[in-house]
């Protein structure tokens, strides 16, 4: 059944997801041909034009990458708080599968995502430079590439290592996020009525994220401070530090999401008033 | 025919905030009945079957399906037609019978392609660009082709237009088996009192009246339609 609610999920956002998936690589190359050219012309009051584009441009594309989260948390209240829930809420499934659907479905969409905006940011951030260096605009790539492969080696860990690390991390994350919208719309549904959903589900959202936000970084300030008084600053040269440190947050984070989507399931199974 | 209750709810009292919209309301349901649930504007005939489709969580009480409380069981078993459009805008009348066809195990793909062209559906046009009235009949057709054993119909001809109506009325006489019965929620006593068996008044979320239809009116002498502006005259 999970499979089916998938399908249906998918093709669904699918509307949403293909139009987005293109808008983020137009606004990056359209930003950085803009910077590309600006930075290879000498008429200042064109270039300030172009500048002024360039920076729109790049507004757009910085919104454009925070609308997938948002089209994501909105899909979910369509799917089971509004209308359509009269559809999806008396499939004969457990109501875990279609929360774990929905969940699922918006982990799949984001990471796709993230590779999507990865490469658009190269062209749109590294144009300009590649101009300033005299070369052609998607040289910009061997740039951007050379600041990752910095940063990745800027730490004792193995950079291979770190990079597999650091992806795991923002995968994990990313699910937390998501499952304490989730679980904060689903909120708004119990305890709101009618219009008042829409409302309580975006402060539920807010509170349920600083919530968790804030108990997750005093437990990782705490461990900070636990090493700092044990080691001293130079702990933090060790790999195992950094290691405790990076896997110790994907734990967090990974346990925190699993119990945060329990909740949500039993306050849908328990709680639900689609008034 | 079987008189195994299909349903069975009891003392459900349900609260929107202050306001109390079911009160220690009790009943239940033999199999093969079509039962009309009649009551004004704001008396508790929503909330009820939304209840008993598991869409909201009483404050008191508790809802019995062929023996099963709402749940993943219940909805296989229960067919609801909703007050509002469910059915996403995106999706064809095509791509919605497929949906159907995929979760419900009841669900006669035939018999709901037939019912659609019938009403003159286009298949393959998405809802959302379809009149209101195209797509509540889009949505009843799907609903009346499960084989359910109970349909829970929350005002399904009010906004149709009068031929359709008549049809939807047919449909929902040939859905009938003695192995279902049909919960249907109207204000239109007139259209449905001669497929209804049974009914039920009900005021201020409390049963006034559950009585078979035929022996209602050999004792009143009157027609329900009579009865329901007599019990609920303003």
């Amino acid at each position: 059944m999970l499979k089916k609610l998938l399908k249906y999920d998918f093709l669904s956002l699918k509307r949403f997801l293909i139009p987005l998936y293109l808008l983020t690589p137009v606004l990056a190359l359209f930003a950085g041909m803009l910077s590309w050219i600006t930075n290879r012309m000498d008429n200042n009051v064109v270039t300030l034009g172009l500048k002024s584009i360039y920076l729109f441009s790049m507004v757009a594309l910085i919104l454009s990458v925070a609308l997938l989260p948002v089209l994501l948390v909105v899909y979910y209240y369509r799917g089971l708080y509004s209308d359509t829930g009269y559809l999806t809420l008396l499939l004969p499934v457990k109501r875990r599968q279609l929360i774990l659907s929905k969940l699922l479905c918006a982990f799949l969409s984001i990471t796709a995502y993230l590779i999507v905006a990865f490469f658009s940011f190269g062209i749109a951030f590294f144009a300009g430079t590649a101009a300033i260096l005299g070369r052609n605009p998607f040289y910009a790539y061997s740039l951007f590439f050379s600041v990752v492969g910095d940063f990745l080696t800027s730490t004792p860990l193995h950079p291979v290592l770190l990079a597999i690390e650091g992806l795991i991390y923002l995968l994990a994350w990313l699910l937390l996020e998501f499952s304490n919208y989730y679980l904060g719309v689903t909120l708004g549904a119990v305890v709101f009525q009618g219009k008042g959903k829409i409302w309580g589900g975006i402060l539920f959202c807010i509170v349920t994220e600083s919530a968790v936000s804030t108990v997750l970084s005093l437990i990782e300030f705490a461990f900070s401070g636990g090493i700092l008084g044990i080691g001293g600053v130079d702990a933090f040269d060790s790999p195992l530090i950094l290691q405790i440190f990076l896997i110790g947050g994907i734990v967090l984070r990974l346990a925190v999401a699993i119990g945060v989507t329990i909740f949500n399931i039993r306050m849908t199974e328990k709680k639900l008033n689609l008034g | 025919m079987s008189n195994a209750p299909v349903l069975s709810v009891t003392g459900l009292t349900k609260y929107y905030r202050a306001f109390k919209s079911l009160d220690d309301f009790s009943l239940t349901l033999p199999s093969g009945k079509i039962v009309a649930l009649l009551g004004p504007n704001g008396s508790g005939k929503t909330t009820l079957l939304k209840i008993i489709a598991g869409l909201l969580t009483p404050n008191a009480g508790s809802v019995s399906i062929l023996g099963c409380p709402p749940g993943e069981e219940s909805r296989g078993s229960v067919a609801y037609l909703p007050d509002r459009i469910a059915v996403p805008g995106w999706m064809t009348p095509d791509q919605a019978t497929s949906y159907f066809a995929d979760f419900f195990p009841d669900f006669d793909r035939p018999k709901a392609e037939a019912m659609l062209a019938d009403l003159g559906i286009p298949m393959d046009k998405p809802l959302g660009k379809l009149s209101k009235g195209m797509r509540e009949k889009v949505q009843l057709a799907l609903v009346m082709s499960r084989n359910a054993k109970l349909y829970l119909l929350d005002e399904p001809i009010s906004g149709v237009d009068p031929a359709a109506r008549e049809y939807i009325l047919r449909t929902i006489l040939s859905c009938h088996s003695p192995e279902s019965t049909v919960l249907i929620s109207t204000h239109l006593i007139a259209d449905v009192e001669e497929v209804i068996d049974e009914f039920v008044f009900i005021r201020d979320g409390r049963l006034l009246c559950y009585d078979s239809a035929e022996e209602a009116r050999k004792r009143e002498g009157k027609s329900v339609d009579e009865m329901f502006r007599e019990a609920f005259r303003c």
